[in-house]
């Protein structure tokens, strides 16, 4: 079960980099890091992480802004948010 | 008669500033407003009379402007790197005191000149930031006071701060044109009444910073070792009726110390540059912070933009005291642009990676008021490191 839940974690995270960021299945694949992508800019960001907060819903606080630079520390940080969450 | 806007979410206290620095660009039929203080969501305003039947539009205008700055608004803490008490021993408004004796005329909205006494603190002021630029081996250079609309769009200027342009036109290459402008164009008591038809397109705009002239003068180059350069310039931004005395000019002039080069080389400089900014102005007897700060994007990009530079530390801020307000004025930041001026003008690193860019910049009516403000004008009662050279 909390298996599951990584996994779709892992997904829905790749699936908001390729919906903010116009990208193929292909190239949300590996470890996609901030700037590498045209659209993975300051403003670019910003947005990834307001639809982020929207899929998963929760708020990153500000210092957190600023490690949040890669496909693998995004799911990271998403999956510890989801593990404070769960019961017991 | 008082109209009303009913904001769908209360303005948080620390943005109240912000907000009510945004409202002036709501509407030119706008008179007066105040946000109500306890509730902190509904703004009382009054119409220029003639202009009644448009407070419904002017209200849902208000109420855009809340809503925009509070979604996704993410409160934070401001960090403050060094606090200083200063040796203050002035409490008074200097504005009318130095109109008074000659040293400061108002020619108009955000237009000042200055006399001698504010001059020579001026350009005081700007001989010991320019020993601060020799420090960092900075190469002096000189930019005009127009910039291209072609190097605004390159920084998206004008997507972040649309509210403080000042455009620059001429008269279109038109005999026609030319001979009707000279007969009619005239001053009618509040602007240059003339053919709109007669002038030209916007080529270019006064400089609201200079340190974009530098990465213009960078562009398309790949950098062999980091560099530092510095610049004095005239900077314009437009303020509506926030402009206040030397408080905030639409016309001011800056000091610059640019650096570009990687990451870790800007970091390090803009830290050294705090470092001995904060021994010049303990030697001027100044109160200040040097405390985390944001820009004032314009609203449809606000809240990203600020949340974007908190998170990631990209500027800070001497705020110094004005005594006579009880409040602090900004004179100077030290910023750091990552590589958004490296992409954006194809300045590369000697290993080819886009340009990390930073910059430390003074406001030298900004620290005279405040110089001012808090020393008064009697050169007896500055302090030592400034009253020796005046005296000379």
């Amino acid at each position: 079960m909390a298996q599951d839940a990584y996994f779709d974690i892992d997904q829905r995270v790749r699936n908001t980099l390729a919906r903010v960021f116009h990208l193929s299945a292909a190239e949300i694949g590996g470890d996609l890091r901030m700037g590498h992508s045209p659209f993975w800019d300051s403003m670019g960001h910003m947005q990834l992480l307001i639809e982020l907060e929207k899929e998963f819903s929760l708020t990153f606080p500000t210092y957190e802004i600023a490690e949040l630079l890669s496909t693998e520390a995004i799911i990271k940080t998403v999956e510890k948010y989801v593990q404070d969450r769960l019961p017991g | 008669m008082p109209a009303f806007a009913n904001l769908k979410v209360p303005i948080p206290p620390e943005l109240i500033d912000e907000f009510l620095a945004k409202l002036p660009y709501v509407s030119e039929s706008l008179q007066d407003f105040e946000l109500l203080p306890e509730q902190r969501n509904c703004v009382r305003f009054n119409l220029l009379p003639g202009y009644e039947l448009d407070a419904q539009v002017i209200a849902d205008r208000i109420s855009e402007v809340a809503q925009k700055m509070c979604q996704a608004y993410r409160p934070s803490a401001s960090k403050v790197l060094v606090s200083s008490q200063g040796a203050v021993t002035y409490r008074l408004d200097p504005h009318p005191f130095l109109e008074a004796q000659g040293d400061l005329f108002k020619y108009g909205s955000g237009r000042y000149g200055l006399g001698p006494k504010s001059l020579w603190l001026l350009e005081f002021f700007d001989r010991r930031l320019s020993r601060l630029a020799r420090q960092f081996s900075a190469a002096p250079h000189q930019y005009p006071n127009m910039i291209g609309a072609d190097t605004l769009d390159r920084c998206k200027y004008f997507q972040s701060f649309p509210h403080s342009l000042s455009l620059v036109l001429h008269l279109r290459e038109d005999l026609e044109a030319l001979k009707a402008f000279a007969k009619n164009a005239r001053w009618d008591g509040s602007r240059l009444s003339c053919a709109r038809e007669n002038l030209s397109d916007v080529q270019c705009l006064l400089a609201p910073a200079v340190c974009f002239h530098c990465y213009a003068w960078l562009h398309d180059s790949q950098l062999d070792e980091p560099r530092a350069i510095t610049a004095v310039g005239k900077c314009f931004r437009y303020e509506s009726s926030n402009l206040t005395g030397l408080e905030r000019l639409w016309d001011f002039t800056m000091r610059e110390i640019i650096f570009v080069g990687p990451k870790d080389y800007v970091l390090s400089q803009r830290r050294k540059a705090i470092d001995e900014a904060v021994l010049i102005l303990d030697e001027w007897g100044l109160a200040y912070d040097i405390r985390s700060a944001t820009d004032p994007f314009f609203i449809e990009e606000y809240s990203a933009q600020v949340a974007f530079q908190s998170g990631f530390d990209l500027k800070y801020e001497i705020q110094a005291l004005l005594p006579y307000k009880d409040k602090t004025l900004a004179v100077g930041s030290f910023n750091h642009h990552q590589d958004f001026f490296g992409r954006s003008f194809n300045i590369k690193t000697a290993s080819g990676e886009p340009v990390h860019t930073g910059c430390a910049a003074f406001g030298l009516e900004r620290l005279v008021l405040a110089f001012l403000a808090q020393h008064g004008l009697d050169p007896h009662n500055w302090p030592e490191a400034v009253a020796r050279e005046a005296g000379d």
